[in-house]
C-alpha cells in the first residue's frame, strides 16, 4: 500500500478502521466458530454436513445382508475378546483444591484456641451457656453427650464426647444440625487419632454467635425449640 | 509514516478491537429445585411426605443439596431462597446453609432464617451467608454445599407444614 504525504490522516484513520474490523472478525471467528450450534449454519454450511446414507430400494436386501455380516462379526470378535482386565484409576483431579484433612483440623483448633481466648462478657456467658446445655440435652436416638460447655463473648465451645470414634463418625452430622434456642453458626471435626486407640472420643463443637449477639441475642422460646424424632 | 510504526500501529488496534468484540458479556445463572431434592437427615421412621413432615409431635431434619455445576458453583450464589407452608402455629420452618468438608469428617452451618414462631401460610426467605467464620468454608468450592432444613409436625388436624422448594442464582 502506499500511502502519499498528502492524504496522510485520512489514510491513517482507514488503515486504524480496517485493522480493528480485521482484528474484530478475527477474534469473532476464533472465539465463537467452534462451539456454533448446528441450527445456527447457513445453508451453504449445512450442506456440507456429511449426509446419512439412504440404501435405495434396488440395493435393500444387499445392504441388509452386508449390514447383518458385520453385526455377527462384530458379534464374534467380542465373544472372543478376552475381558481387559479392571483397574480402578482413583477420582479424577477437581478444579478446587481442597484443604487437606490436616489443615482442616488445624484451622479447627486454631479456632478453639481463639475462643479460648476471647474475652468473657460474664452475663452473656451465663446465660447462653445455660442455654445451649439444656439443648443438648435434647439428643435422643444418639450417642453423644454434652460434657462441657463454654461461652465467651461471641463464641461457644461444646465438648461432645462419643463412646467411639465409630459413633462420632456417625453422628457428627446430627449434632452440627442441633436445634439450639441461639442461632449461631456452627463447625465439627472429629478428630484423627491412630486405629490402635479406641475408647470415648471428645469432640468439639465450636459456636459462632457473632451474628446472634448482633441481633441483641434472642433466645427462642422453651416452647418453639424443635423437638426432634428419636 | 514509517512502515513498522504503521504494522506496530495496525497490530495494536487489531488486537485491541478483538479483545472488546470477544469479550464475552458476564452471565447470569439460577437454579431452581422442588421439594423431592431433600431427604430425611435423621429419624428412625421415614416421615418425610410430599415435602411434608408427616409426624404428630417432632420436627424433621432435612438435608436438601446445593448442585454445583460450573455455570453455578456454590460460592458464587449470590441468593439462596427457601420456600415452604408453614402450617404450625407454634414451631418455624428454619433452614440454614451447611457445608461438609472435602477431606475431613465434619463441616460447618451458618446462621439460620425461619418463617417466624406463631406465623402460618405460604412464603420463603433468603437463607444468609454468615457468619464470617462460615462464609469463609462456604466460599471454597471443593467442599460439598446441602441446606439443612427443620420441618415443624404437623397440626392436630393432620395438615403437614412443607417445603415447596429452593431457589439460587448468581
Amino acid at each position: 500500500m502506499s500511502i502519499s504525504r498528502g492524504g496522510r490522516p485520512i489514510q491513517t484513520a482507514m488503515l486504524i478502521a480496517i485493522s480493528a474490523a480485521t482484528g474484530a472478525g478475527v477474534f469473532a471467528l476464533l472465539g465463537r466458530g467452534s462451539s456454533k450450534p448446528v441450527a445456527q449454519l447457513s445453508r451453504a454450511q449445512a450442506s456440507e454436513l456429511p449426509r446419512q446414507e439412504v440404501p435405495t430400494q434396488r440395493a435393500d436386501y444387499r445392504w441388509a445382508a452386508s449390514l447383518d455380516q458385520r453385526l455377527q462379526a462384530l458379534e464374534t470378535a467380542q465373544q472372543q475378546k478376552p475381558a481387559a482386565p479392571v483397574t480402578d484409576p482413583g477420582p479424577a483431579p477437581e478444579p478446587v483444591e481442597p484443604p487437606s484433612a490436616v489443615e482442616i483440623e488445624a484451622q479447627h483448633t486454631e479456632r478453639i484456641r481463639a475462643h479460648q481466648a476471647e474475652a468473657l462478657d460474664p452475663a452473656w456467658s451465663r446465660t447462653t451457656t445455660t442455654v445451649l446445655a439444656a439443648d443438648f440435652k435434647h439428643n435422643s436416638g444418639t450417642h453423644f453427650n454434652a460434657k462441657s460447655v463454654d461461652c465467651r463473648s461471641t463464641t461457644c465451645a461444646v465438648t461432645l464426647e462419643w463412646p467411639s470414634r465409630d459413633q462420632a463418625l456417625a453422628e457428627w452430622r446430627r449434632a452440627l444440625m442441633q436445634p439450639t434456642r441461639a442461632n449461631c453458626g456452627r463447625a465439627i471435626v472429629v478428630p484423627e487419632r491412630p486405629s490402635t486407640v479406641t475408647g470415648p472420643i471428645d469432640v468439639t463443637l465450636l459456636m459462632d454467635c457473632s451474628s446472634w449477639v448482633k441481633a441483641g441475642s434472642p433466645v427462642l422460646p422453651e416452647e418453639e425449640l424443635p423437638v426432634l424424632a428419636p | 509514516m514509517d512502515s513498522k510504526v504503521k504494522m506496530r500501529l495496525l497490530l495494536s488496534v487489531s488486537m485491541i478491537a478483538g479483545v472488546f468484540v470477544s469479550a464475552a458479556p458476564s452471565q447470569a445463572y439460577e437454579s431452581r429445585q422442588a421439594y423431592s431434592a431433600c431427604i430425611q437427615d435423621w429419624g428412625s421412621t421415614y416421615s418425610f411426605f410430599s415435602g411434608g413432615n408427616d409426624l404428630p409431635a417432632n420436627t424433621l431434619i432435612l438435608s436438601c443439596p446445593i448442585t454445583d455445576i460450573t455455570s453455578l458453583t456454590h460460592p458464587s450464589m449470590t441468593a439462596v431462597n427457601f420456600h415452604y407452608d408453614d402450617n404450625n402455629p407454634t414451631y418455624s420452618v428454619t433452614a440454614f446453609r451447611c457445608v461438609f468438608y472435602y477431606n475431613s469428617a465434619g463441616g460447618t452451618c451458618g446462621d439460620t432464617a425461619n418463617s417466624g414462631g406463631s406465623t402460618t401460610g405460604t412464603g420463603g426467605f433468603y437463607v444468609p451467608n454468615t457468619p464470617a467464620s462460615f462464609a469463609t468454608q462456604w466460599n471454597n468450592g471443593a467442599h460439598f454445599a446441602t441446606l439443612g432444613v427443620y420441618l415443624p409436625p404437623k397440626t392436630s388436624g393432620g395438615v403437614r407444614s412443607a417445603v415447596k422448594g429452593y431457589y439460587m442464582a448468581n
